[in-house]
């Protein structure tokens, strides 16, 4: 997916909150329980653990095992206004995930394929914070059958079932993301 | 006294023997532990942390202690300082910043409670009462987080 990075802007960054582009990736390593609690991720945030800092970022997470892991890129410095490509794909090997921000990747294990589905949206804790529209100019899966690459011809807009507390869109090409809100801190957003 | 009570006499001093005993070395126990257990910090080999153990492991407790991440105190139980190309060593899941592979992090876990609120769309946050945080030395930032 490539996307020109935009302003965002956390109003409760200094309680954990963050304004985020995303993309998320489904993963296999539990094939009955896969959507949505088993996915690795990759973005752009304003926020970090109570800091007020925009970084790329990474995240995996499996519910069923407890398991997830958030961390900063910090190899790369994202400046707004530039476009990037932001990818999750399997790799040969022992379950292996790698997601990337052009040529800078992560590795993520142990998450099996096949990827199960793709997400891109905004994420924010706070209903205040500033999440600019972010134009997706490109947006692709290779189809395990032939390797092929695709463009992604339809996507959803839809509420989050489980609360209703928001929406999550995408994805038709080109595009912008909109908007996606998730149960906000206990905390409290400023 | 039949052999029955005579049995339960006799189990009844052996239990009551095992009741004192038990209090004895819990007594001796109390006695000896100090007033909090100290976590145990282990630092490679030729490294050299420009932060102290105690302001590594404050950012970690009180960093992130109010912003939702560790959400509860944190009770440290071990620390390792190591370069970040080595960290899956001592947290798989964790993973390496490749641009950042001879970083000196802290590794810091505990117990407390932990929250991953980046989640998938719909997904429900994840918990966990166990985990690690990750400081950078340099810095003095977290990096990362995660469970168990």
């Amino acid at each position: 997916m490539v996307w020109k990075l935009a302003t965002l802007d956390a109003t409760d960054w200094s309680s954990s909150g963050f304004a985020s582009e995303v993309l998320w990736v489904g993963t296999n390593s539990d094939p009955t329980h896969e959507y949505p609690n088993v996915w690795v991720e990759v973005g752009v945030t304003n926020g970090w653990e109570g800091q007020d800092v925009y970084t790329y970022y990474a995240v995996m997470g499996n519910d069923d095992y407890g398991e997830y892991a958030e961390g900063r890129i910090t190899s790369i410095t994202p400046q707004v206004g530039t476009t990037h490509t932001f990818s999750g794909y399997s790799i040969p090997g022992p379950s292996l995930y790698i997601v990337s921000v052009d040529t800078t990747t992560i590795t993520f294990s142990p998450h099996a394929p096949n990827t199960m589905w793709v997400q891109g949206g905004l994420e924010s804790t706070c209903d205040n914070s500033r999440v600019d529209n972010t134009y997706v100019s490109s947006v692709k899966y290779r189809r395990k059958s032939d390797a092929v690459w695709r463009n992604a011809t339809q996507g959803t807009l839809g509420k989050i079932p489980a609360n209703g507390v928001g929406v999550v869109a995408w994805c038709t090409s080109p595009t912008k993301f909109r908007y996606s809100l998730h149960s906000q801190i206990p905390l409290g957003c400023s | 006294m039949n052999s029955f009570t005579a049995f339960r006499f006799r189990l009844f001093i052996a239990l009551g023997g095992v009741v004192l005993l038990g209090l004895g070395l819990v007594g001796l126990a109390a006695a000896s532990q100090p007033a909090a257990l100290q976590p145990v910090i282990e630092i490679s080999p030729g490294l050299s942390p420009q932060l102290s153990a105690e302001e590594a492991i404050s950012i970690a407790t009180t960093g992130t202690g109010t912003n939702g991440d560790v959400s509860a105190p944190l009770t440290v139980t071990n620390v390792h300082v190591i370069v970040m190309a080595n960290i899956k060593e001592v947290e798989p899941n964790a993973f390496v910043d490749p641009g950042a592979r001879d970083g000196i992090v802290w590794v810091i876990r505990g117990t407390g409670k932990f929250v991953g609120w980046r989640v998938p769309p719909g997904a429900q946050p994840i918990t966990g009462n166990q985990g690690y945080v990750v400081v950078d030395d340099a810095t003095g930032q977290v990096l990362q987080m995660g469970m168990p």
